[in-house]
């Protein structure tokens, strides 16, 4: 009987678990009808620029195709989102047209171009981005992750930025390729820290070549190499000072030790202590937890606590992070996206930041073609239910040309929950926008319209950005809380608000980065389907605590941790005449 | 083949307890392993340096499928024999039931019979030597053997249409059942299940179909073909064992115990075996009953990380966080190493 290691392994590698994996078989469609509608409105809306980012036929290094981040912000603070694109760069001739972007929204659909007004014109590899008032001054600064040296830009509150990099102690001592960037309050004294992942340690003059290596192949065919047999990378943590200058406290932290192909990094509270942790989705191997220990150190959990490897114990390619509770049992859940031949996963979380693998029985098997990137944990049609989102798109560029079957440019998916607690897999049925094929990366939800539900914006390589714009069913109910702080952080980064809508409780948590290396818009979006009220119970990072009992749907919540509600605005949300 | 190099190894010999070795030899013949094992050691027990034991112990501990034991022991035997060709053959066979073509090649190397250089070809086409192992299949006299592993040889180098016309060959020496059945080895081995599908159900081997159904990802199509396996051969270990992990696998774990159990007394050396059923017991909820099954399994597959991090969950679920982190520190340094062993940094 011819049973070798291989046969032993033949159910891990060859259609079970999580590597080569075929998708499982998709169960009879619900018959549901899913009520919103994305249709991509970025051509009309003035988003015409392309993302440039590396070769576009072929790609000699992997620096070349990890893309990048984008960001909803409101850096004006006229209540509209306005746009951060992040941009690479090309090796040789790099185009003058490669630099990083931001649009103002200009209340009517459109965007104007105020790069080089603000200040932000600058060319480079950058790749993630986070947005958070880091000076407590009242206006969203944006820092910038790269190849090379990461910036940081301080809103000045008159439309214009300034480089404040090397002036608050985050000039990294040698190059490295940051990607994951969060601020986060990690000991609660109301100043944002800044959290980072590195990705490799990358040089193209150290690199081998296409196909040099086994690990410089895909299917048979030469390709760049990396991340698996490049030096891993490593992680950051910086403290700020309460005056906007940080200092390097990786090592004190316990963080230094780590290593990892980095990638999206998050802050959130899993365990629920009332103390963020941080966790990172990493390439190729285990992703990593740093639980808090609430002494300024960290301890890294991630095998114990279910979310390092998927169940079968397997390392899967991480790439982007939704956080979110899925399942509205009160608990922050996640959602990591992953290379093709491979499922995305699933993390339930059991409310003391231990995670068990939801994957199968949530029916998100059923896909496994493309590799995904950005990700969500989203209700885009307002049902009171979250969905989950997937922006997609392949690596190698010239694979399609002898392998048809993995093109370069993939459809987004959208995996709609149903009234079961399982997901079903939509793509045309959600409209033009989630069906259109192209090579995505980063994704930012957020309801740049304002008209009452979230919108996607998307990052295309070497094409200018999507921005989905969602028509969900009007009849469907909502409600948008945006929290301001005063002894916690200005931003309210980690701030979670817990909402009980029928029989339903939803949490979310404020966050800076999340999705794939992008920052999703800050005002907290639930939908309530058919529920008109909701109570609204808001923990402050400070650990202060309000409670706001029926609340009325479909307005906007400006809620200060010092006065209470502000504010109860209905669509479009105008702060200012 | 090799059973008889070393009869003869011992009559050449002519050393003492004679009776003991011829039994034992006997007992190896019919199959009556645990008899011959114990004739085999008692003979070592007075001679160390038997060669003629320390070869048919390898052949019964391969019989055995216990390739680590019978590698170990051709290994002792070489010391006392370095260029034995039948325990250069032997001991490169016992690698190759570990997949570890790099150490077989080498030893294959040393030989010079046809077998041996087809052997040491398919090494070179496992080891990613394709070109080498072209040339050299090119050179064997062909059988349906050469004809599979330059068809597999063509496939890897994206040469579809020289794979296909290598098969075509096989339709001329074989019957078409066993053709196909070989044809869609080439592209199970290749991973192109689609095409392995369709020829393996041209031969009609339902436990291919279902291990290649298994690779498809459908699931349901799979049990159904590897319980038609079992239908015609109940005994089938391959077929229990592949159908009592996919049921693993696919959450159904009751109606895995009893296949996985069966495959257990057969092969008692099959860690996978071992792994599943300790899995399903997981799933059951029963961890105490788990955690055995999966010590056992780390214990015969301790560099396989999936299998320590299945343990560190048991003793999780058993209230043991002490013993579950070191489970899992097993895991981490697994991992590092395995990605250590990769780096390709100028």
């Amino acid at each position: 009987m011819p049973f070798s290691r291989r046969d032993l392994l033949a159910l891990f590698f060859q259609g079970v678990a999580s590597r080569g994996v075929k998708p499982q078989p998709k169960g009879k469609p619900s018959g549901l009808p899913f009520k919103s509608r994305f249709t991509d409105v970025a051509a009309a809306a003035g988003l015409s620029a392309p993302v440039i980012y590396g070769g576009v036929d072929r790609k000699d290094y992997l620096l070349e195709t990890i893309g990048s981040g984008v960001a909803f912000l409101d850096y004006d603070n006229d209540g509209w989102l306005d746009l951060f694109i992040p941009s690479g760069a090309r090796f040789g001739t790099n185009p003058p047209e490669a630099i990083n972007r931001l649009y103002k929204n200009n209340r009517d659909g459109t965007f104007a171009d105020v790069t080089l007004k603000a200040g932000l014109a600058r060319q480079g590899w950058a790749c993630g981005v986070a947005v958070a008032d880091y000076n407590n001054d009242g206006f969203d600064d944006i820092f910038v992750s790269y190849w090379g040296q990461n910036v940081l830009y301080r809103n000045n509150g008159d439309g214009t930025f300034t480089d404040v990099t090397k002036e608050s102690g985050l000039l990294l001592p040698q190059r490295h390729w940051t990607t994951g960037c969060t601020f986060v309050d990690t000991n609660r004294d109301g100043h944002l820290d800044l959290f980072l992942s590195t990705y490799v340690d990358f040089d193209p003059a150290r690199i081998p070549k296409p196909g040099e290596n086994p690990n410089c192949n895909w299917k048979g065919i030469a390709v760049n190499c990396g991340p698996r047999g490049l030096t891993q990378g490593r992680f950051f943590l910086f403290r700020n000072n309460g005056k906007g200058v940080y200092a390097d406290v990786t090592k004190a932290a316990g963080l230094a030790e780590a290593r990892a192909y980095g990638l999206t990094a998050i802050a959130a509270d899993f365990d629920e202590d009332g103390w963020p942790d941080l966790y990172a989705a990493c390439d190729s191997v285990s992703s990593v937890y740093f639980r808090n220990k609430r002494d300024g150190t960290f301890e890294e959990e991630a095998l114990p606590r279910g979310v390092a490897v998927n169940e079968d114990g397997m390392e899967q390619a991480g790439m982007g992070l939704g956080v979110g509770d899925y399942n509205l049992d009160g608990h922050l859940d996640l959602f990591k996206t992953h290379f093709s031949d491979d499922t995305h996963i699933l993390y339930r979380n059991d409310g003391q930041g231990n995670f068990t693998d939801a994957t199968k029985v949530s029916g998100l098997g059923v896909e496994t073609r493309y590799v995904g990137w950005g990700a969500g944990i989203v209700d885009l049609d307002n049902d009171g239910r979250p969905d989950l989102f997937v922006a997609s798109g392949a690596v190698y560029p010239e694979i399609e040309a002898k392998l048809p079957a993995y093109p370069y440019k993939n459809p987004r998916i959208i995996f709609r929950a149903l009234p079961s607690g399982a997901f079903e897999e939509l793509i045309d049925e959600a409209g033009p926008g989630i069906a259109a094929a192209h090579s995505s990366r980063g994704c930012a939800f957020g309801d740049f319209d304002n008209d009452g539900d979230l919108d996607i914006l998307i990052m295309n390589m070497n094409e200018p950005v999507s921005l989905l714009r969602n028509d969900a069913d009007p009849t469907a109910n909502w409600l948008k809380v945006l929290l301001t702080g005063t002894k916690s952080n200005r931003s309210a980064i980690g701030a979670q608000v817990r909402l009980r809508y029928g029989a339903r409780v939803q949490v979310q948590e404020v966050l800076s980065q999340s999705s794939y290396l992008s920052v999703n818009d800050r005002r907290l979006h639930f939908g309530l389907g058919a529920v008109k009220t909701a109570d609204v119970e808001i923990r402050w990072p400070s650990g202060a605590r309000q409670t706001f009992a029926r609340v009325e749907a479909n307005h906007l919540l400006l809620i200060n941790e010092t006065s209470g509600i502000t504010a109860r605005l209905r669509p479009p949300f105008l702060l200012k005449p | 083949m090799t059973l008889f190099t070393c009869l003869a190894l011992f009559f050449l010999q002519g050393q003492a307890t004679p009776q003991i070795f011829a039994d034992a030899a006997q007992a190896l013949q019919a199959n009556r392993l645990p008899e011959a094992e114990a004739g085999f050691k008692e003979v070592l027990r007075r001679e160390p340096n038997n060669l003629s034991a320390l070869g048919n112990l390898g052949v019964l501990y391969s019989r055995q499928s216990k390739p680590a034991l019978a590698i170990e022991t051709y290994q002792r035997a070489l010391r006392l024999a370095p260029n034995e060709p039948g325990l250069l053959l032997n001991l490169g066979l016992a690698h190759l039931k570990l997949d570890d073509y790099s150490k077989a090649k080498p030893l294959f190397a040393r030989l010079s019979t046809p077998q041996a250089r087809e052997l040491h070809a398919i090494c070179q086409l496992q080891t990613g030597e394709v070109a080498a192992a072209i040339a050299a299949l090119e050179q064997l006299t062909p059988t349906p053997a050469v004809y599979h592993f330059l068809s597999l040889a063509y496939v890897k180098q994206q040469d579809l249409p020289r794979a296909e016309a290598t098969l075509a060959k096989l339709y001329s020496v074989l019957p078409a059942a066993q053709a196909h059945y070989l044809e869609g080895r080439v592209w199970y081995d290749a991973a192109l299940f689609d095409k392995a599908l369709a020829s393996f159900e041209q031969s009609g081997n339902t436990l291919e179909i279902g291990k290649t159904l298994v690779s498809l990802r459908r699931p349901a199509e799979a049990a159904a073909a590897l319980r038609r396996a079992l239908a015609d051969n109940p005994n089938d270990i391959e077929a229990q064992y592949f159908l009592g992990a996919l049921l693993v696998q696919e959450n159904e774990p009751k109606p895995a115990i009893p296949l996985l159990t069966s495959v257990t007394t057969a092969r008692p050396d099959l860690w996978g075996t071992h792994y599943y059923l300790g899995k399903a017991q997981l799933l059951l909820g029963n961890a105490k009953a788990a955690l055995p099954l999966l010590e056992t399994a780390a214990k015969r597959a301790p560099d396989e990380a999936p299998v320590h991090y299945q343990v560190g969950r048991a003793l999780q679920a058993l209230g043991r966080p002490a013993e579950a982190r070191l489970a899992f520190a097993r895991v981490a340094k697994l991992q590092r190493q395995s990605n250590n062993e990769s780096i390709m940094m100028k």
